[in-house]
């Protein structure tokens, strides 16, 4: 699984891909989600933008790409647009633990600090 | 099944050639635990020659390696680890037997590759294709750019490339698209430009238009699907976020910096600002007829809004987040370049 922080308006932003055992744990962690019925969030300014997951073949489970961003999380998948909540921001905090050593150091401090509440 | 297909050549079919299925498990293997070593298919420098090896993994090798995508490129000069991928293209195709076009059915004397030593042009390709990634990617200190993957959009292949002195440079893109075809001109200082009324749904309706678009494209409302960067088009690309470095791009693409006029023969000239998050990166809006501001932040729609969510009047005073340097104004006549 490819992850993109989205965070850049005029470069490209900085992404990385999770090994097979860290794109398993996405997996069981984004299946362990609460499903709301909100409408997704639609936060999309300057800056960080938040985290996007898709699937490097064949998608996550049912959904092509998955959206985390300060306790919601949005998905795209074949029924449609799902919400979901990401209860402490648990995943968004995991994704950005796995950024560690694949982006540059001042990318990942700026995501810790997005992350930290 | 893996067939790997030589992107090297632009009119006729690149050559391609099937691994034997011990050769694929070993390759896919080493791949593997060189993810850094791999992009998507669609990346590439989009150069005239060698581009790289692209691999086309058949559902049974996607499934085993579901984590690599299913159609990659390796040794093409935009991966994180570069050396590595170039180290294992280099030995497929060292050990490769008789290619065939990738084009299936593809016949005539260009099917035939007989009489070229393909893996002498590979080779060289590889050589000049470092040394062309390692200016693209220039020494990032300090401020300078991520390293690792990036979100790149698909290059356009059908690039031309210019001579200037003894370097090669890229030219522009093939622009695409524009969002306007009317345009009202209008004074600023002792300059004109010409503002057209705002469209965000030529960047927004599809999705493809709106991810490999960014705010340079929209400024200079040339739609080039490249995500494209100040001086790139020009051999010029900044890689210092800071006003100096990513404007000098802009100008080297034949934008002109205020108070710098462009003649009417430039027509439309497109009004530009530019800021920058220090040492982090920059984003531009454009000035339209309707009296305010246009912009688009990255891969996301193209709004007229801030981040305050309030119509932007005056990109001096904005919430722009974290681009708190205002650099200043620029022109984008008819003949600037942008890739």
């Amino acid at each position: 699984m490819r992850v993109e922080a989205d965070l850049f308006s005029g470069r490209p932003n900085p992404a990385w891909t999770l090994d097979e055992a860290e794109s398993a744990t996405f997996a069981r962690l984004f299946a362990g989600l609460v499903r709301t019925a909100a409408p997704p969030w639609l936060e999309d300014g300057l800056g960080y933008r938040g985290l996007r997951v898709t699937g490097t073949d064949g998608g996550i489970g049912e959904c092509e790409e998955v959206r985390v961003l300060r306790g919601h999380v949005a998905a795209r998948c074949t029924d449609g647009e799902r919400s979901y909540l990401d209860t402490e921001r648990a995943l968004e905090r995991w994704l950005v633990g796995s950024a560690r050593g694949r982006v540059d150091a001042q990318v990942l401090q700026m995501l810790r600090a997005e992350v930290e509440v | 099944m893996v067939r790997v297909t030589i992107d090297i050549f632009s009119g006729r079919p690149n050559p391609s050639f099937v691994l034997d299925e011990r050769e694929a498990q070993e390759i896919l293997r080493q791949l593997s635990a060189a993810p850094e070593a791999v992009v998507s298919a669609e990346r590439s420098l989009g150069i005239l020659g060698y581009r790289g090896l692209v691999l086309e993994l058949d559902s049974e090798a996607a499934a085993r390696h579901d984590h690599l995508p299913r159609e990659l490129r390796i040794g093409g000069g935009v991966a994180g680890a570069e050396s590595r991928g170039l180290e294992i293209a280099q030995r497929l195709v060292e050990r490769m037997g008789t290619p065939t076009p990738a084009v299936e059915g593809f016949s005539g004397p260009l099917a035939s590759y007989e009489g070229l030593d393909l893996r002498r042009l590979v080779r060289e390709g590889m050589d000049a294709l470092s040394s062309l990634a390692a200016t693209f990617n220039a020494a990032p200190t300090g401020n300078a750019a991520p390293t690792g993957d990036v979100a790149t959009a698909t290059d356009d292949v059908s690039v031309s490339t210019l001579s200037t002195g003894d370097a090669t440079v890229m030219a522009g893109a093939t622009v695409l698209g524009t969002d306007a075809s009317s345009w009202t001109t209008y004074t600023v200082g002792t300059c004109q430009y010409e503002g057209s009324a705002f469209n965000p749904n030529f960047w927004n309706a599809q999705r493809t238009v709106m991810r490999n678009n960014n705010c340079y494209n929209y400024a200079s409302n040339r739609r080039t699907d490249t995500f494209a960067q100040p001086g790139r088009a020009t051999g010029a690309q900044a890689t210092i976020m800071a006003c100096t470095n990513v404007g000098n791009g802009a100008t080297s693409d034949g934008a002109l910096a205020v108070p710098t006029c462009a003649d009417a023969t430039q027509s439309p000239r497109h009004y530009m600002a530019l800021v920058i998050w220090p040492g982090t990166d920059y984003h531009w809006y454009r000035k339209h007829s309707d009296g305010f501001w246009g912009h688009k932040p990255g891969q996301t729609a193209a709004r007229n809004y801030d981040n305050s969510n309030n119509i932007i009047y005056d990109p001096q005073t904005a919430n722009r987040g974290g681009y708190t340097d205002f650099c200043g104004y620029y022109f984008g006549p008819a003949s600037m370049q942008i890739r």
